[in-house]
């Protein structure tokens, strides 16, 4: 077992560059993006359902989605704003077309009745990106890891770059580093070994 | 009740006033932060198992999982699984190419993939290739567009298995081998490690054996035949590079990939200088130029990302 020769190159990728090698036809990175991901939108989609398999229906919905359409997704944003979002339309959808979630409507019905029109913001990416964040911290330790570790190589090499003066190159070979070194530490990241 | 449904349906349809859309959007915000579920005992690991079972199911393509059975080269520790199947390539923008897919290794790391027949696949550092999602037709073919690979090529005597590289299409009868192309040197090189390949040369096929190279000048078509050691030209799959006799220029290619830097002589004899060495992939770079230098009395220096190599003057 030899630390050089680890090349899952995937998970210091960022989520779009993901997209785009899943675009030219990568079915790792489609997986790659699914391991990130469903468990945020899982967790999303079950606090508001409170409904095991509703849930599991909505993330496998997303996800196939993200499958047949991947090519013609046009993001605005991040990739992350973009499941985040396409978690909550199914969310929504699945409110109104199931009987079992009429408490949900007269909560609905309610809100819209006593809601000053003047006093709402926009939801913006932003928040959508604190949400998500907040969903990262009710996941298991073990997932939490893998997700904040793609995301803090993939996402803020820029940022970090900029707050230390260092090239983008530097950082982002100093975080890749960091992680094999602690995939090393932790076995169960050898897939077949 | 049935303005709400209404509602949540012309929002999904995207149909809403601004209004609406913030009042819904903010409503499912409040629900989620006030949510009562308890998300603790959920089976993480059952759920992500089975809803990506279903994605599986549901998409046109299932990503196969390869099943690791014994291969004659020593394990890797973590695979780079480019399992592609046709779905996938549905959007492939040129329909002549549909069943096409490229790769190129990153700088400085080595990959592998699995093709569709269960073909062992390492793209080295720098290296890119291209090979069909599925093989149809009678024979497996991929290309390696430039750098170097090695392939462990599952047995299947009724589909032949080619890589072609430059102009020259390499047939391969079950079998562990190396092919090194570097278009900018005119250098194309094949080494078998088992089992045999036949390349077709100057009109006839010449046929290769365990620990057998040929080494093509693709400018001029001129070839040369030797007896190497065909494990040790792998070494890099498994983190080592093993330089057996090798000519310091391929050397320095495998370097330049390996580290993401260049490399260049001040004497340009210096480029046909026979080395042996053998160095971990995870040394450092300092480590490796001095070990070279010291051995074989040269002198380098760095200039940032270019090193030179000088002769050492005594």
């Amino acid at each position: 077992m030899h630390p050089s020769t680890y090349t899952n190159q995937l998970d210091n990728l960022s989520d779009e560059a993901l997209l785009e090698q899943f675009r030219q036809g990568s079915a790792a990175a489609f997986e790659e993006l699914y391991k990130r991901f469903w468990g945020v939108l899982y967790l999303q989609a079950y606090r508001i359902l409170i409904h095991e398999e509703d849930a599991q229906d909505i993330v496998q919905e997303v996800f196939t989605t993200l499958w047949t359409k991947g090519r013609s997704i046009e993001l605005s944003g991040s990739l992350a704003a973009y499941l985040y979002v396409a978690t909550r339309n199914r969310v929504l959808n699945m409110l109104a077309s199931k009987r079992t979630y009429r408490h949900h409507l007269s909560s609905l019905k309610q809100s819209l009745s006593a809601a000053d029109n003047n006093s709402l913001q926009y939801i913006t990416e932003k928040e959508i990106t604190v949400r998500m964040e907040r969903e990262i911290n009710a996941l298991p330790a073990k997932m939490r890891e893998v997700f904040e570790l793609s995301r803090k190589s993939a996402l803020t090499h820029k940022e970090i770059a900029h707050q230390l003066q260092l090239s983008q190159e530097t950082v982002k070979k100093q975080i890749s580093n960091a992680i094999r070194t602690l995939r090393h530490k932790m076995a169960h990241f050898s897939l077949f070994c | 009740m049935h303005d709400i449904k209404k509602l949540l349906k012309k929002y999904v349809a995207g149909k809403c006033t601004p209004e609406e859309q913030r009042l819904i959007e903010q409503w499912y915000q409040q629900e989620s932060d006030a949510s009562k579920a308890d998300t603790s005992g959920l089976p993480f690991e059952h759920l992500e198992k089975n809803i990506w079972q279903k994605v599986q199911q549901q998409t046109a393509a299932p990503a196969k999982r390869v099943a690791m059975h014994r291969y004659t080269l020593l394990r890797i520790a973590a695979l780079l699984l480019l399992i592609a199947g046709a779905g996938t390539l549905m959007w492939m923008r040129r329909p002549v190419r549909e069943n096409w897919q490229e790769v190129f290794a990153p700088k400085t790391q080595s990959l592998q993939l699995v093709l569709d027949d269960g073909t062992r696949v390492w793209l080295n550092a720098g290296g890119g290739m291209r090979y069909p999602a599925h093989f149809t037709g009678a024979d497996r073919k991929i290309e390696l567009l430039s750098g170097e690979m090695c392939l462990d090529v599952k047995q299947d005597p009724a589909h032949p298995f080619m890589v072609k590289s430059e102009q020259i299409n390499i047939r391969v009868l079950g079998t562990v081998f190396n092919v090194r192309h570097y278009p900018q040197r005119n250098f194309l090189q094949v080494t078998v490690q088992q089992g045999k390949v036949a390349v077709p040369l100057a009109g006839k096929e010449v046929v290769l054996l365990p620990d057998e190279q040929v080494t093509v000048h693709t400018g001029s078509a001129a070839f040369s035949k030797a007896s190497v050691d065909g494990t040790a030209i792998n070494g890099w799959t498994t983190g080592k590079f093993l330089f057996n006799n090798e000519r310091l220029d391929v050397i320095a290619l495998s370097l330049e990939n390996r580290y993401g830097i260049q490399i260049s002589f001040a004497d340009s004899s210096l480029a046909a200088y026979r080395i042996t060495a053998g160095i971990e992939t995870t040394d450092s770079l300092s480590d490796v130029l001095d070990m070279l230098c010291l051995a074989n009395k040269l002198n380098c220096t760095a200039n940032g990302q270019h090193i030179i190599f000088r002769k050492q003057i005594h």
